[in-house]
């Protein structure tokens, strides 16, 4: 019975995602079949606490079945919709990857990398399943809620122990970060509620849904994008199998995973929306980026990676330079004017501490050039990037724009405010890089696709990367 | 395209190899120490039972898991090894081992280093970048930890030779040996077994990568390559050595997927819980809590010095309204309790009960009538009266 309530726990916010998705995206989409399944399933998690949140407050109690039928009326709605909506490419042709129009090698090799990418998602699967709740900070402040909420059917708040102390406790509940976002315990609570029982091993299995959702929207994306099937797969597969990102699976219960499969989805679908200007993709990215605050305080930094990345997408190269060097100036004015003491995402400036800490520069070097938290990723981003943006610099503004911003922001963190201790004991640099490594890994892939493209010729050219066929 | 890339790569490791010997030659200078064996007889179980054997030295652990073997090297100047090579006859998942010295000058000062979890059958402690490896040792040993009464045999201890073999080998057993999750593992993942290892697996399939990669340059400069040049050999070289790297890990994950299999497959949740090291102990201490107390309505208040204990027997304590702080006084104030309220210690606590008065000493000193509901090496609950 467990295997079937585990379906269903991952199976309604698949179709919830999936199906709702799937009447925006185009059928002849390349990469469509993979980018719904990814993004899909990232939207139905994600969709699924929101929902939680909202019949919590309607004050219905959390259960499966309420968020269950919920979840359910609305996943069937959306199949619905796009059953007379779209009749006639309602059946949806079988996914081939591209397969039919490579060589016999590019088949062989294609198969290679996704059975190694098949062998690491059962190799983290079993070991989320078969171990119980691990990590610090999963024990410390966010399983804690999960716990709570799923015995108290409802969202019970959590506050400061002084405030706890000052309500004697009464109707409140206390941890080491009562702030924190919902979302994560709420993923938990969902699949106890379905479960039935607190489990503390499958209560984690959306960490491998998380997993498998951003190889699968990297892959879609990838070839939304222009790339070819293998490559595509053989950036995927580096990708997912850079040691940290599997940790964060294998030792699921941090946010941070799911907030660096959130920001990548994002900042793909903008990039591909800057190149392409579907409506579709830049609504993924809006939502997606907006969801990011959802899933932690850094989420809100994250999100405001992408008003640069607006700006010069939107505007001429003159202005956008204008409004870029305004910008610092503006972030130093308000920095100047802002009160000491007001909040903004869980930190206040105040409580920053804002000064340089030069001791942090080289274990910063350190976790990205020594350390085996990423394997290769920095030397491939120093040799192919720097390529890519001589050779056509305006394609990847955006992108770049709104990365330089965010890699920007997390160098002010580790480098000039008291979070600094996070790098020098490499206590946090690894899991607050996990948001961005992602994207960056989709910036180094197109870096290698223009490469590609503006190194090739009649003897070099492929089938492969001509391959724009639907998957 | 596969000659190339073929040639390039092998070009590339035997220019990493012959690098790797030269920076190995001008590091280890003039050290051309001997091996130094110790034999069963000259090592002496301080702390443990030693037990009957024909092969090596077996041990049984103490009461708490413990057991200390030492041998007394002569004229042993540390600086001349690189290395401290140990032998098991088994793997042990609960075990874990230490290495241990004196030195003449360091007085009764005991040095120690790294905990390797779990034990295995081959066991290679870099000592070269440790500070305090210097002088000449006047005792030298392990310290093994693990379940009580656990038995264990050492068939060989010795310190090899300072030279590039054995210098690979520990390499080689850095990069692919046995090491279980700990608390650090969701920062970060060096690639090594032991953090003052070196060299580290990423620059060096760096250097191989840049190597391979000039290789390939060389074999275009001097026209050998027949072709212009081909970005797919490029893209393969540094797949290639992307592979090599992740093929450490995945072996890494593999023999993690082992301990966690022998660990827990086949076991219920709440069974997990219990047999979890080192917090099944806290959790089924904690499910005595429930137990005796057996209502949610009352508060609790957790006390422990332990970041660890506290974080986890607050976990456990949940969904009862627990408050844990994990920095500041165990306890609050005495004007916060209210009768009823139960306390749990968890140890180590500073918290003292002072049973002629029957009141507990709370951090600012004030007494707090309670009363003793349970007592355990683990930990305490009180009511408060």
């Amino acid at each position: 019975m467990d295997l079937l309530y585990l379906i269903l726990a991952l199976g309604l916010p698949l179709l919830l995602g999936t199906g709702w998705l799937q009447l925006f995206t185009p059928n002849s989409l390349p990469g469509r079949w993979p980018l719904l399944a990814g993004y899909g399933a990232l939207l139905g998690l994600l969709g699924i606490t929101v929902l939680m949140r909202l019949i919590d407050a309607c004050g219905f109690p959390l259960s499966i079945a309420w968020v269950g039928s919920v979840s359910g009326i609305l996943a069937l709605a959306a199949i619905v919709t796009k059953r007379f909506t779209d009749p006639v490419n309602n059946t949806a042709a079988m996914p081939d990857f591209g397969f039919c129009c490579m060589s016999y090698w590019h088949k062989l090799l294609f198969s290679l990398f996704f059975a190694l990418i098949s062998l690491r998602l059962l190799t983290l699967g079993l070991e989320l399943i078969w171990r119980p709740l691990f990590p610090w900070d999963a024990t410390m402040h966010w399983a804690t809620k999960a716990k709570v909420w799923f015995h108290t059917a409802g969202i019970t708040p959590f506050v400061e122990p002084d405030l706890w102390l000052k309500m004697g406790g009464e109707g409140v509940f206390s941890d080491h970060h009562p702030e924190y976002p919902q979302t994560i315990p709420l993923l938990q609570t969902w699949v106890n509620l379905a479960l039935g029982r607190w489990d503390e091993s499958l209560m984690n299995l959306p960490w491998l849904l998380c997993y498998a959702a951003l190889g699968c929207m990297f892959y879609g994306q990838a070839r939304v994008a222009g790339v070819g099937p293998l490559t595509a797969l053989i950036f995927t597969y580096m990708l997912m199998s850079m040691p940290l990102i599997n940790v964060h699976v294998a030792l699921a219960g941090y946010a941070d995973l799911f907030l660096g499969t959130c920001y990548v989805g994002a900042l793909m679908a903008f990039h591909n929306w800057s190149q392409n200007k579907e409506r579709w993709q830049g609504a993924l990215a809006l939502l997606l980026a907006g969801l990011c605050m959802t899933i932690k305080n850094e989420g809100f930094y994250w999100f405001l990676s992408f008003i640069p990345a607006l700006i010069v997408v939107s505007l001429s190269l003159r202005k956008s330079l204008f409004f870029l060097l305004l910008l610092p100036a503006l972030v130093v004015a308000v920095l100047w004017m802002f009160p000491e003491d007001i909040n903004v995402a869980g930190h206040s400036l105040g409580q920053l501490a804002l000064s340089y800490r030069p001791n942090a520069l080289s274990p910063i070097l350190t976790s990205f050039a020594v350390f085996d938290n990423w394997h290769l990723f920095t030397y491939l981003l120093l040799c192919l990037v720097p390529l890519a943006f001589l050779s056509n610099f305006h394609r990847y503004l955006g992108i770049g724009a709104a990365l330089t911003s965010a890699v920007g922001l997390l160098l002010t963190l580790f480098l000039f405010t008291k979070f600094a201790y996070g790098a020098v004991y490499h206590s946090s640099l690894g899991r607050i890089s996990l948001h961005l490594v992602p994207s960056v890994m989709f910036l180094i892939m197109l870096a290698y696709h223009e490469v590609c493209e503006s190194g090739s010729s009649p003897d070099n050219s492929t089938a492969e990367t001509e391959n724009l066929s639907p998957d | 395209m596969p000659k190339l890339v073929l040639c390039s790569l092998t070009t590339g490791c035997a220019a990493l190899l012959l690098g790797a010997y030269l920076l190995f030659w001008w590091q280890s200078g003039q050290h051309t120490a001997d091996t130094r064996f110790w034999s069963s007889q000259q090592l002496s179980v301080v702390v443990g039972s030693r037990l009957p054997t024909k092969d090596g030295i077996r041990v049984k652990l103490d009461a708490v898991g413990r057991a200390v073997l030492i041998s007394s090297p002569s004229n042993m100047v540390l600086s001349d090894y690189a290395q401290i090579h140990l032998r098991f006859l088994d793997d042990s998942l609960h075990s874990s081992v230490a290495l241990i010295w004196k030195t003449t000058k360091g007085g009764n000062r005991i040095f120690s280093l790294d905990h390797y979890t779990p034990v295995q059958r081959s066991i290679w402690i870099p000592t070269s970048n440790v500070p305090a490896w210097k002088g000449t040792a006047l005792e030298l040993g392990i310290v093994l930890d693990g379940r009580p009464g656990d038995e264990l045999t050492l068939a060989g201890f010795s310190a090899p030779s300072p030279s590039f073999s054995n210098h690979l080998k520990s390499v080689y057993f850095q990069w692919t040996s046995y090491s279980s999750w700990d608390m650090t593992s969701s920062n970060h993942y060096q690639g090594i077994a032991a953090t003052n290892a070196t060299p580290k697996p990423v620059p060096v399939f760096a250097a191989l990568l840049a190597l391979s990669l000039l290789s390939y340059a060389g074999l275009l400069f001097t026209g050998r390559a027949h072709k212009r040049f081909d970005l797919r050999v490029v893209a393969v070289l540094t797949v290639a050595c992307w592979l090599g790297l992740d093929a450490l890990w995945q072996t890494r994950l593999l023999h993690k997927l082992h301990n966690t299999h022998a660990s827990f497959s086949g076991l219920k949740s709440t069974e997990k819980l219990a047999a979890a090291a080192p917090s099944g102990e806290i959790y089924s201490f904690i499910q005595k809590v429930k137990h005796h107390t057996n209502s949610p309505q009352y508060r609790f208040f957790l006390g422990s010095r332990g970041d660890y204990e506290g974080m986890r027997g607050a976990y456990y304590l949940y969904p009862y309204n627990v408050l844990w702080r994990r920095y500041g006084p165990e306890l609050p104030d005495k004007a916060i309790f209210r009768r009823d309220d139960r306390i749990v210690l968890l140890n180590p606590s500073e918290i003292r009960f002072n049973k002629e008065t029957g009141a507990m000493i709370l951090p600012n000193q004030d007494q707090l009538p309670v009363e003793v509901l349970m007592v355990d090496d683990i930990g305490s609950l009180y009511r408060v009266l």
